[in-house]
């Protein structure tokens, strides 16, 4: 076996590769073969390493050194500066938000110092198309261990005393699911793993698919065996197709070392898995839903119960669990329930992957204990709100959650808490908002997505949510009245109250922790006809003072729409009937003359 | 590759996994490791410091010793001095060894760090 001295490690994930990771792998190992080094440092392409705001990423070991933003043509540097002579790329090294040095290693970097990796573990280390890197890595040894010395009722009661609780949204305990599944009786039985990953800005289901897709696989199986189920399903979106190459390959591999297929091991024990394509519905998120469209069925949810332990895929009783829940699965049996118990609360055990977005300067992919504060992952690991500007609100749980505040900042995040909030915590995306964002027409994005994605099969969430998106829509555009505003929270609440699954029962939640946390805004939109966060260009008008402007003409110049005039050095103006009120030119204006009210 | 018929074949299996990820497991725990550094650079280089790394990797690979962990960096400036190392033991200062030959490599490999013996010629003690 080769022996390297050094690796080269390049993020794979669907981010770094959309900016050329491909490219950078060619180029660094063609420039060590010219330096006839090919032999000393190996290359690898890596699942994501998290720190998406500065990829492509290039992480060189044993080091540890760091390098953003690279792009194919620094490859060659990277190899005959750091490789051949150990000077490291300054240039490309990450620099501290704050004192602005650069860091030479990950160790010491402040998004990497807090979080704490489980799910996340094999993620940006290991090479997830080589089937032994996992091994290496104590790969299958937990299935192995589960199929040959433990009984499925002691592999059940390990995952209940961790206390792991459902990672797609709900928070159900795993371990219950499990043994409620393993009562049901019938020759077919399923394993389905949940992997319709549908919140605008969540990326945590596909990263862990991308990056470590036989701890997904090796949890199944354990699943499986625990439940007494001999098939497999992973439902996945066909717009993931990265997650779905990387899946089927780590399928293929399983299955030629024997940790999937016929008599595992040698025992009596025989799991197989297969893949099914989503078309991309939010609504298929919910496991009913989920369900009818992997038999083939339209996505629309039914009623529950029956729930799918008893009577799910094809009728057959099936467990169904979310990526990051399975992810969890093999450390949890290696490491014992105690161990795992030892991180975060006491009723939400263990860790949690959020996908941080918006206004943020860490864009990425994080992972941290379970009751560690907002604060602490907004501002030290998040790297605080982009531009310096300040912070108005993060919506967590996606359309389905709710906007916290200021004030919830030091909330310990479980998922009691959040709920207690009058958010939830979903499947952990994360989007921030600074002051520029106007909270009504965050609701009304929110439910322009859930009135698209409803179903249409229950009236209170087909109707309910356009009549509520109406309703939002009057209110930006300036036409609302306070009436509006109380019919918002009355609809808001009777859907919550009737609708059918998960996604009309939360479609409102936007709405209501908007309303409680930003009434203000509401009522300027309604009442004084203003937008304060400067959004809603229906309550916008662009003025030029008269008294400032010195007529440069460059507000003239930069209008898209034609709707100043004005000759040089003397007094402009905006004909409002032209005007599309997109700022431009009172961003141009270098005298402060132009404002906006 | 047969498939895997038992828990035994299973960590027989892993142990030899185990090299593929070595040095990065190395990286992810360098803190309890003892490092040796040795100074490249341009004149580093130039003075054969490149041999002097390929030797000592190659013994560390010989001796099978998984705590130390071998690492490169820019020249230090003391050019007189190179082939120049640095060890570091965890939670330790850095010393330094200057004009390091191979006999000199393998003194420092074996008796200071493995044994533990105090040896001659050590330049400098640095907290970098």
């Amino acid at each position: 076996m080769q022996n390297y001295k050094m690796h080269m490690l390049v993020c794979g994930g669907t981010g770094c590769k959309s900016a050329n990771a491909d490219q950078i792998v060619l180029n660094l190992k063609r420039s060590l073969s010219e330096c006839g080094m090919a032999d000393d440092v190996s290359v690898t392409q890596t699942g994501c390493f998290g720190f998406c705001e500065k990829g492509p990423i290039v992480k060189i070991l044993p080091d540890n050194t760091f390098y953003t933003q690279v792009r194919p043509e620094d490859a060659n540097e990277i190899v005959t500066s750091h490789i051949l002579y150990g000077r490291k790329v300054h240039r490309l090294l990450y620099k501290d938000q704050t004192t602005l040095e650069s860091i030479e290693d990950s160790k010491h970097m402040d998004f990497y110092k807090k979080q704490h990796r489980v799910a996340l573990r094999n993620c940006g280390f290991i090479d997830p198309g080589n089937i032994e890197e996992y091994i290496a890595r104590d790969g299958y040894l937990a299935l192995t261990e589960c199929i040959t010395s433990k009984s499925r009722e002691e592999v059940i009661q390990i995952v209940k005393d961790s206390g792991l609780r459902g990672r797609g949204g709900a928070g159900f305990p795993t371990g219950l699911k499990w043994e409620i599944s393993s009562r049901y009786d019938d020759e077919q039985k399923y394993v389905v793993c949940n992997a319709d990953e549908g919140d605008p800005g969540a990326f945590m289901d596909r990263s862990i698919l991308e990056g470590d897709p036989h701890a997904v696989l090796e949890a199944m199986a354990i699943c499986g065996y625990a439940t007494k189920a001999s098939e497999g399903r992973i439902y996945i979106r066909a717009e993931y197709p990265l997650a779905i190459k990387r899946l089927e390959n780590a399928v293929k591999a399983a299955e030629e070392y024997g940790f999937l297929g016929e008599k595992i091991l040698g025992t009596d024990f025989s799991f197989k898995v297969s893949l099914t394509f989503g078309a991309g519905a939010f609504v298929c998120g919910e496991e009913t839903a989920l369900l009818r469209s992997m038999e083939g069925g339209r996505g629309e949810p039914t009623t529950k119960p029956p729930f799918p332990s008893e009577h799910g895929l094809f009728g057959k009783p099936t467990t169904i669990n979310n990526v990051e829940t399975f992810a969890n699965i093999p450390v949890i049996i290696r490491q014992g329930a105690k161990w795992y118990r030892s991180m975060g609360t006491e009723k939400s055990a263990g860790t949690k992957v959020f996908a941080l977005a918006g206004k943020i300067n860490n864009v990425g992919l994080i992972e941290v204990p379970m009751g560690t504060t907002l604060r602490e992952v907004i501002f030290d690991i998040g790297g605080g709100i982009k531009d310096g500007k300040k912070f108005k609100a993060v919506q967590t749980g996606g359309p389905s959650g709710g906007c916290l505040t200021e004030k919830d900042l030091d909330t310990p995040i479980d998922f009691d808490n959040l709920v207690a909030k009058g958010s939830m915590m979903g499947s952990g995306g994360m989007i921030v908002m600074d002051e520029d964002s106007c909270m009504p027409a965050v609701a009304k994005f929110y439910l322009q997505f859930t009135q698209e994605e409803s179903c249409g099969k229950c009236t209170p969430c087909r109707i309910g949510t356009t009549r509520l998106l109406e309703l939002l829509e009057l209110i930006c555009n300036g036409e609302g009245t306070m009436e509006s505003l109380e019919e918002l929270r009355r609809l808001s609440s009777v859907i919550k109250d009737t609708a059918l699954c998960g996604l009309g029962q939360t479609a409102p939640n936007p709405v209501l922790s908007t309303l409680n946390a930003f009434w203000d805004e509401y009522v300027a939109h309604v009442v004084d006809k203003k937008c304060p966060a400067g959004v809603c260009t229906k309550l916008l008008d662009y003025t030029i003072h008269a008294d400032k402007c010195k007529g440069c003409t460059m507000c003239f110049r930069v209008c898209p729409a034609g709707a100043i005039s004005g000759k040089v050095k003397e007094v402009h103006f905006i004909d409002v009937s032209k005007c599309i009120k997109c700022g431009a030119c009172m961003d141009t204006c270098k005298f402060n003359a132009i404002t906006r009210g | 590759m047969g498939k895997v018929q038992s828990k035994e074949d299973l960590l027989k299996l892993r142990e030899s996994c185990r090299q593929l990820l070595h040095v990065r497991v190395q990286g992810e725990r360098i803190e309890d490791l003892t490092q040796i550094t040795v100074f490249m650079g341009n004149s580093g280089y130039k003075s054969g410091a490149k041999e002097i790394m390929n030797h000592i990797f190659e013994k560390i690979q010989e001796l099978g010793k998984e705590d130390i962990v071998l690492l490169q960096a820019d020249s230090s400036g003391l050019v007189a001095f190179e082939p120049l190392v640095g060890v570091k033991r965890p939670g330790s200062d850095q010393v330094l060894f200057g004009k390091v030959d191979l006999k000199k490599a393998d003194e420092i490999l074996q008796d200071y760090i493995i044994d533990g013996n105090s040896i001659d010629g050590i330049l400098a003690l640095t907290n970098s």
